[in-house]
């Protein structure tokens, strides 16, 4: 009678631990929604020309650490260049590439030795040399030896960095080219509050680009990807917003996030001992200010559309990176695990800190283990097969429920998507249950058994050639 | 058996299926409203832009006959549209036409439309529409009525009201912003740039703010200053070099710079030795602003500061009078001073010094002397190579510069 006592235990526990996060998603979902509608509005509103114009602008240090990228190094570079911002320099980190990165570099910006003062105040590992372009005297390359993961580019980048904002651009990554504008416009309104800030980035996968400017986008329909922009819309829109809303933001994405140069001094820069960095540095950055009681802080994310970056585009490139991203996760809960329900953390360690262990934790095996165990218990005949199913189209349609109010919330403000491709991301919202979830789900079991086995390293999936 | 209550699973689950039905269908008709609402807006405004083209054409002055028969059809988004040009891809409105649009709009007529939605309307951002476009009217009522939604509770409605105000460039919009920093200091680095664009008539106002007794408001007080401050002002900033935050203390340099009088020489050089880098790096700035190369004996004497921020700006200033810093970069070339010798390479190569002195050594005008400091260069081992400067060189001055190189060495 054991067997048949687990599963109705399982099921009960499972299901009511399903109901409890679609009412989250659901309402973080409105949350964000409203929260995207009058951000966005506020965008509409604001007289960009003005904050151009003035002397008093917020200078920005644009730091683009790069290793082996030399299909998407020049791209990246130029939309930085391009950016409609009126004071940024640019420093490129070359992370011991061992491809054409350095020399693509080299060709565009005719690169040149100095012999700058260089202090290390952040951990970022040898650095070979420091170089000045002739053509464009506002960029610096530090060309440095690869080793202390993207953090210690990042670091190096940091260590050369004179203005008093810090932006992390991929090297993969298009920014649009009002995204700082954008970005730092909302800083202004309260500098001394607003310590770290980002905004929605999308999936480049299918669009055309040229000198840095995207000429056509047209949505990728490969399904991998297609997945991923949903997930993406699901991410920013529909749960950093609302945790934004309650300065509960777990995350600065590293793809584009800028962040004040004195808090970064506080917090010694990004940490080389995680297997990701931005996560984590987030993280700190919520807890040094709760232990400096500094009041009224504010880590922020927008809805703008800042750029665009890479993402895997077959099923083992996607396993390798959501086994990095898992780790990460593991990692940060792991040496954070005090602030959850701590009330000195606020909504951060009541709202944000409990769905992290819960669902990007332990999600996976409670997802896992019921539905196995549910399986199991319709073929020995323990529960009926209307059971089973009535539980399986639970978890199908409750995901599909969550990932549509946030689509509809993005298209509601944003006309970026067409009509059919619109569709398209409708109808794979059905059958995401199907396959997807699962590869994840694996990705994730991965990534935990990985965390274990104390692995670290900051593993790169292999990106397919770009189609000139 | 246990009770699984499937019937309740499949309850929930109907009501499910019915929100996703709902929620597909409605994001369907979204995308499809959305996208011919954009439509509309397009076409009217390309609607209006005729129209005004037709009329700058014809007029280009806005009386009442040339107004009236489109204006109070124009909704405030639409205002805002031609006056930011915020839709340019629909239609973009030149200086004359926005001219035109904008003084149809200030009349008391068109005010009181405006006031009535930005006081009365329920909608939250017609509000703030209006309200933008109150402060494109100028009027003295806007004023009255952007004073009183400043203060709303309401974030956006107050902000708006403050960015609206700025638009507003009189010395009474300038108080009442004035006064609403001194309330809410977080709006603060907004109000000061929007107040950069004043007239310099604000600068009273200004300068008590340098008085308050919150420093933040002080420096932003100063760098305002800067622009607008005049010379019987500047016995004040002179003595807000000796305030207690450095913060303050630095931006009072950094006015004294900008403003470039010369009776602050002495303050500034005083500032050189301030107990805060901040300030010294400020007045190393400042006093090259006012005096020039004569500046440059007392610059010099920080580059053995304890902060390599401060030795960065002495840098920067040999940069900037390169021929008067030669005699001292030629001294500390030779000397032990590893530092000084590292930046006084830098500041030969960011000049671009470095390619004066191989065109000397070519031309045979001053050879000696720029042997002796390209030599110096050299020795010192603190340059990354002359490569970047020798290949900015024509080949064949190249190649006899090398030549007369290794012969005198």
């Amino acid at each position: 009678m054991f067997f048949p006592k687990l599963v109705y235990i399982i099921f009960v526990v499972s299901f009511g631990y399903f109901i409890t996060l679609t009412l989250y998603y659901i309402s973080l979902a409105l949350i964000g929604s409203f929260e995207e509608a009058r951000r966005s509005r506020q965008g509409e509103e604001e007289d960009y020309s003005r904050f151009y114009l003035s002397p008093l602008n917020m200078s920005v240090s644009i730091i683009i650490p790069t290793h082996n990228e030399e299909e998407w190094i020049i791209d990246s570079l130029k939309s930085v260049m391009n950016l409609n911002y009126p004071e940024f320099e640019i420093i490129v980190v070359n992370d011991g590439s061992t491809d054409k990165t350095f020399e693509v570099l080299n060709d565009m910006l005719k690169l040149r030795p100095i012999d700058a003062m260089y202090i290390k105040h952040y951990k970022d590992g040898r650095v070979r040399g420091i170089l000045k372009s002739e053509t464009f005297p506002y960029i610096t390359v530090i060309d440095k030896d690869a080793g202390h993961k993207k953090a210690g580019s990042v670091n190096a980048g940091l260590n050369m960095a004179k203005n008093d904002y810090i932006c992390v651009v991929d090297a993969d990554t298009v920014l649009e080219r009002d995204a700082l504008l954008k970005v730092m416009a909302q800083v202004e309104k309260e500098p001394d509050k607003i310590i770290g800030i980002g905004s929605y980035f999308g999936l480049v996968n299918g669009f055309k680009i040229k000198d840095g400017t995207i000429v056509d986008r047209s949505f990728s329909y490969n399904p991998i990807i297609a997945y991923q922009n949903i997930e993406y819309i699901r991410s920013f829109i529909g749960t950093r917003l609302a945790w934004s809303k309650y300065n509960a933001m777990p995350n600065v994405a590293g793809g584009f996030g800028v962040w004040r140069r004195d808090v970064m001094y506080e917090l010694g820069g990004y940490s080389t001992e995680f297997t990701c960095e931005d996560v984590e540095l987030t993280f700190r950055a919520h807890d040094y200010v709760v232990k400096n009681k500094e009041k009224g802080y504010k880590i922020l994310m927008m809805p703008y559309c800042s750029g665009w970056t890479e993402g895997p585009s077959n099923i083992l490139s996607l396993i390798l990176q959501r086994n990095r991203w898992q780790r990460v996760i593991d990692e940060t809960i792991l040496k954070y695990r005090y602030m959850i329900c701590n009330p000195k953390y606020g909504f951060f360690g009541f709202f944000t800190m409990p769905y992290f262990l819960l669902y990007e934790v332990f999600g996976v095996f409670v997802e896992v283990v019921s539905i196995a165990l549910v399986a199991a218990g319709w073929i020995m005949g323990f529960l009926q097969r209307d059971v089973f199913f009535a539980y399986f189209a639970f978890m199908l349609l409750s995901q599909a429920f969550s990932s549509l109010l946030c689509i509809l919330s993005f298209i509601e403000r944003d006309r970026i998507l067409k009509v059919r491709y619109v569709m398209y991301l409708v109808m794979l919202t059905f059958v995401e249950f199907f396959w997807y979830r699962w590869i994840i789900s694996l990705a994730k079991l991965m990534g935990t058994f990985d965390f274990l086995r104390k692995k670290r390293s900051y593993d790169m999936y292999v990106r397919p050639k770009r189609a000139s | 058996m246990y009770n699984y209550h499937a019937d309740i699973i499949w309850s929930i689950n109907a009501m499910l299926l019915g929100m996703l039905i709902v929620t597909s269908v409605v994001i369907f008709a979204c995308v499809l409203v959305k996208s011919h609402l954009s439509q509309m807006r397009r076409l009217a405004l390309i609607g209006i832009k005729k129209n005004v083209y037709e009329m700058v054409l014809a007029s280009g002055k806005a009386s009442e006959a040339v107004c009236q028969p489109f204006i109070s059809t124009i909704t405030p988004q639409q205002f805002i549209d031609i006056a930011t040009n915020r839709s340019i891809e629909a239609a973009f409105f030149n200086d004359s036409e926005q001219r035109l649009l904008k003084s149809c709009f200030v009349n008391p007529e068109e005010v009181a439309r405006l006031a009535k939605i930005a006081t009365r309307s329920t909608i939250k951002w017609r509000r703030i529409e209006a309200i933008i476009c109150l402060g494109y009217t100028e009027s003295r009522e806007a004023v009255e009525i952007l004073k009183k939604s400043l203060y709303s509770k309401d974030y956006d409605i107050s902000y708006f009201s403050m960015v609206s105000l700025g638009l507003i460039k009189t010395v009474e919009s300038a108080r009442i912003l004035i006064d609403f920093l001194k309330k809410d200091l977080s709006a603060g680095a907004k109000i000061i740039s929007v107040l950069e664009s004043f007239p310099k008539e604000i600068s009273d106002d200004v300068i008590k703010l340098t008085e308050y007794h919150d420093p933040v408001v002080r420096t932003w007080a100063i760098r305002l200053l800067s622009k607008f401050a005049v010379d019987k002002d500047i016995f004040r900033i002179e003595k807000l070099t000796h305030d207690g935050s450095d913060e303050v203390r630095a931006a009072a340099c950094d006015c004294l710079g900008d403003l470039g009088n010369k009776s602050a020489e002495s303050v500034l050089l005083k500032c050189l030795e301030d107990e805060s880098w901040s300030v010294r790096r400020q007045a190393i700035f400042a006093v090259g602003k006012v005096m020039g190369d004569a500046a440059l004996p007392e610059v010099i004497k920080l580059i053995n500061d304890s902060s390599w921020v401060v030795i960065d700006a002495v840098k920067d200033a040999m940069v900037d009078y390169i021929e008067a810093a030669i005699p001292y970069i030629e001294r500390f070339l030779v000397g032990e001073d590893e530092i000084a010798k590292k930046y006084s390479v830098l500041a030969l190569e960011k000049s671009g010094y470095m390619g004066k002195l191989f065109n000397d050594i070519f031309s045979g005008n001053d050879r000696d002397a720029a042997v002796r400091l390209l030599k110096g260069v050299m020795r010192s081992k603190s340059h990354a190579g002359l490569d970047a400067a020798l290949n900015n060189l024509d080949p064949a001055v190249r190649a006899k510069v090398l030549e007369l190189l290794v012969n005198q060495e």
